[in-house]
């Protein structure tokens, strides 16, 4: 009976901690509006310069001939590979029973859902007549036109709206029990709210029941979607025929790098997190070595892939696939491609040593520094590859201006404003999953 | 008030309201017509054929207007000169027409020096009062006119003025006149004119750096007969071009083989070429005389190797092969070059042909050029001295621009001031109308009644194609209408009421609906043997230079060279003739000093470095390229840049090259070879935009033009017998059920001048960016020319770099990269073999530009502009596309459209050689070739079948419907052998 007592004290302490962090959101919370604030501010002025950009052309942006694809299409992919590990960390791991993820998988999925939503912003962006965009939507309409679906872009726009519909529906049914208890303990408006969001939620043990089938199937689900979506991603760029581009290892590779750059962003945003909303003992040192062991796997693997691209360029006897990767490590790109090496391939190596598994500040600063080199990864892979292609007349250099800089910072306070304001009207940790993670023995 | 009051006041002010805004002229205009003219339906064009007046040259030509606008230039095919085909100058006329600067209407200078717009009334009255106060005050002889060259009509109306106030200073005057040309034919053969020169029947022809193919005489005329002289090779073995000269130009790169030599020892090489014939064939010297012998005896190939650096052998071997392959050919110096002493290289030049036995076969003095009526530089020399002392009262300037194309040193300009009252008739300000008093702007050529004959034999006329932009005024009704006001003798010469009508009378033709139709009056070709000429003794009348014992000190000498874009500047105004690339350097924009990498290394410079260039006449700044295409004891600077005239596309472009040049004459002409320079780095910078930096072609195959030239055996024998690779696709190929158009283009002819891409910007609307836009690697070209090297090799002393001259445009692939990666289908495989370009459905994903392997797609970066009245030369069947959208080469759809649309009215089919794109159409050396390739008959069938064809990266199975044809390479070429 005792100890009945203290596991239900325990289980509600696990309540009322995870709902605390809310506490942080109040209204009277000056650093988080302000935070909020900030990022909107500056999601406005990226916004503005958007305007500017489509009222003057594309002239403003440092694109040029054969330079067509620059830093939208980049973050387009860096924002799409940020998507992943979300699903990942939550999804697989779910799926491998690594209970371990418990206590990160909200925040994991959460940033998934702000990444999708980021990175859909970009095509259209790029898009030479952005107000255009819809014509890219496959609906019966007057023009009596329909999209091309032999077009890799239009693989890649259905891909990813099914990414994101499934990754929304699974990180809202692990919500439902958290809403429910939100209605519980909420009065007013905040009460109706979440009332709508619980959908009738009751805790029977029948409701439990497909609760946790409706998850395992969702979880299976996604995790295929999260091999499936950036591959096709990736096939933006195998499909077509620029050297540098057209190659059968960049589903896999492009994986690989979307879990690499997805994980770190995990670190990224869990480390201060944690802090910011008093978590630290639901999200513990041992959560954070664990993902950066998975780090060091998939950094081996994006290695590989890095070894292999010139490996087939070697091999194969194409010299415009050689003379671009010999562009690649030794022309006007040069410096990101050893950035790429150097933050993608020798700063996981760290993670071979406990102390700086260990350290919260040293994961930290590798997880930014893993996410500067997927940037230039995926911007040298675009940029150096068009810029070197088969036509001597038309090699060129792409440099960005100010207003890509602009919107592609931007477009990072336009994440952490969504990301914010959404963590911070959600539990930040699954409660319902901590609960029962707590009862079959887990530590907290 | 009554009903019928009202009316009537009503009435009485609305005709005053409209008599107060009938001013003058142009109501004729706002008036619909009556009965409308038959040459004028709306949208369908009308063409007029006139004469080309880009340069002297004189081409025919056929404006095409539609609506009553000019929009086009093309070749007139009953031209003998032209055939059809223009230069990129001439493409460029239409925009010269609706040049944004040029005068609205007359302008006088006030008593403080501005400018004032004034009426023509009351600037036909000043040069009537200014004239007849000359003349009153005894001073007749005093006018003078300086102008371009001017044949038939204008000719005889300017001498006939001149002669009524009693003057003699007449000078035609142009900055290439050839004058040491004319002098070394007289000396030579007692002639004093330009000779004739036959490419089509010359079996070698050796260049000492005559610009042929660009600029020298007749570039048009020379680049067909140039293709015809290389298209023989493809049946037969067949002689080659060898040119020696200080620095590669256009037709240095279209030659076989080049010899690099210094600056002004081109006439060394010439001699000792001499030398080596008369001494090997001193057994049969029946057209080499021994005055020869003794003059060239100091020229030994051995003598004169260690100053041209050119070996004995390679002298000899030359020497071997210009006498074989009788007829041969050797042209002479380049318009700006010659060195030290341009009347004897000339002079050498046709020793050469004349020991060669060339003399009335390839070279002929038996058709005198207009040319020959030029002024020399000597002549301008004495016209500015007699303006500086003050003999010079009036001074009428009509198209020319002597105070920029004549070196500061000369002191023209100082003295044009000295001149109480200069008139100009330019259409544009210019650096001459600077000095004027007052300007009376003339019409655009293609504006203007008139003549022009380069040749006996070759009239051409000139029409009015639209009525004039501006307020102007023909000179000829200026110059009739002051010959009657000042009362000049005989009244009968001025009698025509306008110059329209005095051209018709000068022309007197039964015929004149015909001529005017033709474009001219041409004679057949006479195919008479010409009468002998006989070599004169040269020994007391030219002393030929020695053999320069010292080399020459750390200075460079100056090689001043044309583009085949600007010519000597004149139209440097056309935005067109600034973006096109420059077809040796490739730069755009922008003037140059080209340096050669040794030389570069010991002067510390490195390519793009801003260097300044000092002679001792002046001093100019330019940006450096280095490049091994010149001599490295020369610096090479073209002219047409640094124009100071308020010009907004040629005004403070550059550094004007004619400032390093002294003035005193030599031989008569200007001393263009004679300067050496100093050549420093000014500073750091990228300055000089240059659109392909990368042009050696590499045999890894990482770069184009796979190997695009070949040897004559792989052209005799039947191509390999690889068997063609299995060929599997998982989609069905493209049905072409009535069409499908395709292009041959031949790289053996194609000299790389750039007309077809000057064409097209005016068929296509193709914006111009500007030297901005170009940067940023944003020219909107839908064809360029790139250009390709082979690894440089040395064989028998001449250097071959085997360049390409590649016209890049969009292949209208079967298999088109571009065409599966549009989301929206913008860009689709019409059932005609195109990949056609839906500019409203492009929402710019940009996604088809990277996957076109060929890049020849653009990109609407804004919405670009065009200044007024520019935008009137816009072709009204092609769309002006928007800001975001994507565009390219379309093979002048709007052409194929038209073509059938004629058809199908007149109930025919279309026939080959209905259709020609803006590119092939204009092409002077007749490379490209368009057609149907359904049709088995076509050309361009037949083309594409060729044994020389091969299409652009073809590995890549993109399938397109252009095929090139490779270049031959001559026979006895040590590659091939």
């Amino acid at each position: 009976m005792a100890e009945q007592t203290v596991t239900a004290r325990r289980l509600h302490c696990i309540s009322d901690e995870i709902l605390d962090a809310l506490a942080w959101t109040r209204l009277g919370s000056l650093v988080y509006w302000g935070v909020v604030g900030l990022c909107f501010y500056v999601w406005a002025i990226a916004a503005a310069v958007w305007a500017y950009q489509i009222y003057t052309g594309f002239i403003v942006t440092g694109l040029e001939h054969p330079v067509m694809w620059g830093f939208y299409i980049t973050a387009f992919v860096f924002w799409i590979g940020i998507a992943h590990s979300g699903t990942l960390v939550s999804a697989i791991l779910f799926l491998f029973r690594a209970h371990w993820r418990t206590p990160v998988a909200r925040i994991a999925e959460t940033m998934t859902i702000v990444a999708v939503m980021t990175a859909a912003l970009f095509p259209i962006v790029h898009l030479g007549r952005a107000w255009r965009a819809y014509w890219l939507i496959p609906y019966p309409n007057q023009r009596g036109l329909w999209p091309n679906f032999s077009s890799p872009l239009m693989w890649d726009a259905a891909a990813i709206a099914t990414y994101f519909i499934v990754s929304l529906l699974f990180w809202f049914i692990d919500l439902v029990p958290d809403f429910a208890l939100l209605r519980d303990r909420s009065r007013g408006w905040a009460h109706t709210l979440y009332r709508s969001l619980a959908l009738g939620w009751s805790g029977t043990a029948g409701q439990w029941r497909y609760f946790r089938s409706a998850y395992t199937l969702l979880a299976a689900l996604v995790t295929a979607l999260v091999v499936s979506v950036h591959s096709i991603v990736s096939w933006d760029f195998a499909m077509a025929i620029v050297p540098g581009w057209h190659s059968s290892i960049f589903a896999p590779y492009f994986v690989a790098g979307a879990i690499l750059s997805g994980l770190s962003m995990v670190l990224t945003l869990t480390i201060p997190g944690r802090e910011l909303l008093g978590i630290r003992h639901y999200v513990t040192a041992r959560h954070l070595e664990n993902i950066a062991r998975l780090i060091v796997a998939v950094s081996l693997i994006v290695t590989y892939s890095y070894v292999s691209e010139f490996f087939f360029a070697w091999l194969g006897d194409d010299g415009y696939v050689r003379s671009a990767f010999i562009d690649r490590v030794n022309g006007h790109y040069a410096p990101l491609f050893w950035l790429t090496i150097v933050c993608n391939s020798v700063v996981p190596l760290l993670f071979f040593s406990a102390a700086v598994r260990r350290s919260a500040w040293k994961l930290f600063v590798a997880s930014i520094l893993i996410n500067v080199g997927m940037w230039s990864e995926r911007l040298l892979i675009i940029v150096s590859s068009l810029a070197h292609e088969f036509n001597a007349y038309s090699w060129g250099t792409y440099v960005p201006r100010w207003p890509e800089w602009t919107i592609v910072l931007g477009s990072g306070a336009w994440f952490l404003f969504w990301f914010l304001l959404i963590i911070g009207h959600v539990p930040p940790v699954s409660i319902a999953d901590m609960k029962a993670h707590v009862l079959e023995g887990g530590e907290r | 008030m009554e009903r019928r009051d009202f009316l009537k006041i009503a009435g009485v002010g609305a005709s005053a309201a409209l008599a107060d805004g009938c001013s003058g002229q142009s109501t004729d205009r706002l008036i619909p017509y009556l009965v409308a003219s038959d040459n004028v339906v709306p949208g369908v064009p009308a063409y007029y054929a006139t004469t080309c007046g880009a340069c002297p040259a004189g081409c025919g030509l056929l404006a095409k207007t539609i609506d009553g606008r000019v929009i086009k230039a093309e070749g007139n095919p009953r031209h003998p000169i032209n055939a059809g085909r223009l230069c990129a100058r001439g493409q460029a006329s239409v925009q010269s027409l609706y040049d944004p600067d040029r005068f609205r209407g007359p302008v006088g200078r006030t008593s403080n020096g501005s400018w004032q717009p004034i009426s023509w009334e009351t600037a036909e009255s000043l040069l009537v009062t200014k004239l007849r106060d000359t003349i009153g005050r005894g001073r007749g002889g005093a006018v003078a006119w300086l102008g371009g060259l001017q044949t038939g009509s204008m000719e005889r109306l300017s001498g006939d003025l001149l002669k009524a106030v009693g003057s003699e200073r007449r000078l035609f005057y142009e900055p290439f006149e050839y004058g040491a040309l004319r002098r070394a034919a007289e000396l030579t053969v007692g002639r004093r004119q330009i000779p004739s020169y036959d490419f089509d029947t010359a079996n070698f022809v050796l260049s000492f750096g005559a610009e042929f193919l660009e600029s020298w005489l007749s570039p048009v005329e020379f680049a067909g007969a140039f293709a015809r002289f290389r298209q023989r090779r493809v049946a037969d073995p067949f002689g080659a071009f060898i040119a020696v000269a200080p620095r590669q130009s256009l037709t240095v790169l279209n030659a076989d083989g080049w010899v690099p030599v210094p600056p002004g020892s081109e006439v060394l090489v010439a001699l000792s070429l001499v030398h080596a014939i008369v001494n090997a064939t001193a057994a049969s010297t029946s057209a080499a005389p021994s005055s020869i012998q003794s003059q060239v005896a100091p020229y030994s190939p051995e003598a004169t190797a260690r100053a041209t650096g050119v070996a004995p052998e390679t002298v000899r071997g030359l020497a071997r092969q210009f006498v074989n392959s009788s007829p041969s050919l050797a042209v002479g110096g380049s318009l700006t070059g010659g060195g030290a002493d341009p009347v004897a290289l000339e002079t050498a030049v046709l020793l050469l042909n004349a020991v060669a036995g060339n003399i009335g076969r390839t070279i002929r003095f038996d058709r005198p050029s207009s040319l020959d009526a030029l002024a020399t530089y000597s002549d301008m020399v004495d016209l500015t001295r007699a303006m500086a002392g003050g003999q010079i009262d009036l001074l009428l300037v009509h198209q020319t621009n002597p105070v920029y194309t004549l070196p500061a040193a000369t002191g023209f300009g100082p003295a044009l001031d000295r001149v109480p009252f200069v008139v100009s008739f330019s259409r544009e300000p210019d650096e001459t109308t600077a000095h004027a008093h007052l300007v009376l702007p003339d019409h655009h050529f293609l504006e203007s009644w008139g003549d022009y004959s380069p040749r006996p034999g070759v009239e051409g006329l000139r029409q009015p194609a639209m009525s004039p932009m501006f307020s102007t005024q023909a000179a000829g009704d200026v110059l009739l209408r002051t010959a009657r006001a000042v009362g000049a003798q005989p009244p009968d010469a001025f009698r025509a009421h306008d110059y329209a009508q005095y051209v018709r009378d000068y022309w007197n033709d039964r015929a004149w609906e015909e001529s005017l139709k033709n474009g001219g009056r041409f004679a057949r070709q006479d195919s008479m043997s010409p009468p002998e000429e006989t070599l004169r003794d040269l020994t007391s009348t030219i002393a030929f230079p020695s053999i320069p014992s010292t080399a020459p000190g750390n200075d460079l000498g100056l090689i001043v060279c044309t583009s085949p874009l600007l010519y000597d500047g004149r139209d440097a105004n056309a935005s067109w003739l600034q973006e096109v690339p420059d077809p040796v350097t490739k730069s755009v924009w922008n003037g140059y000093a080209e340096v050669h990498p040794d030389a570069a290394r010991g002067l510390g410079i490195a390519d793009g470095d801003a260097v300044t260039l000092e002679s001792s006449s002046g001093r100019i700044t330019a940006a450096a390229r280095v490049s091994s295409g010149v001599h490295p004891a020369g610096v090479a600077v073209p002219l047409g840049y640094g124009r100071s005239a308020p010009l907004r596309y040629a005004g403070g472009r550059g550094a004007n090259a004619f400032a390093l040049l002294s003035a005193a004459p030599v031989g008569g002409s200007l001393p263009w070879g004679t300067a050496r320079v100093k050549v420093a780095r000014a500073g750091n910078g990228r300055r000089l935009v240059v659109l392909q930096t990368e042009t050696r072609s590499s045999a890894d195959r990482s770069r184009l033009p796979l190997d695009a030239i070949i040897r004559p055996a792989s052209v005799i024998q039947p191509p390999g017998t690889t068997p063609p690779h299995r060929e599997s696709d998982l989609y069905s190929r493209h049905e072409h059920p009535e069409h499908r158009w395709g292009m041959a283009i031949d790289l053996n002819t194609c000299t790389g001048c750039s007309a077809c891409v000057v064409a097209c910007y005016a068929e296509n609307n193709v914006p111009v960016v500007g030297e901005a836009g170009c940067a940023d690697g944003r020219e909107m070209s839908w064809i360029r020319i790139e250009r390709y090297d082979a690894e440089a090799r040395m064989s028998q002393g001449i250097r071959r770099t085997d360049t390409v001259s590649m016209p890049m445009l969009c292949q209208q692939c079967d298999e088109a990269p571009c065409e599966a990666v549009c989301p929206v289908f913008a860009t689709y495989h019409n059932p005609e073999g195109l990949n056609a370009q839906v500019y409203a459905r492009c929402v710019g994903t940009r996604f088809c530009s990277n996957n076109c392997p060929y890049k020849v797609r653009r990109f609407n970066w804004t919405r670009y502009e065009w200044p007024s009245p520019l935008e009137l030369q816009l072709n009204p069947d092609v769309t002006v596309r928007s800001s975001g959208v994507m565009e390219k080469c379309t093979f002048c759809v709007q052409r194929i459209q038209a073509a059938k649309n004629d058809a199908g009215r007149a109930n025919s089919t279309l026939s080959d050689g209905d259709i020609t794109p803006a590119c092939a159409q204009t092409c002077p050396a007749h490379a490209i070739v368009f057609g149907d390739l359904n049709d088995p008959a076509s050309r361009v069938s037949r083309l594409a079948g060729d044994r020389r064809a091969f299409r652009a990266l073809e590995e890549l199975n993109t399938r397109p419907a252009i095929t090139y044809l490779k270049r031959v390479a001559p026979a006895g070429d040590a590659k091939g052998t």
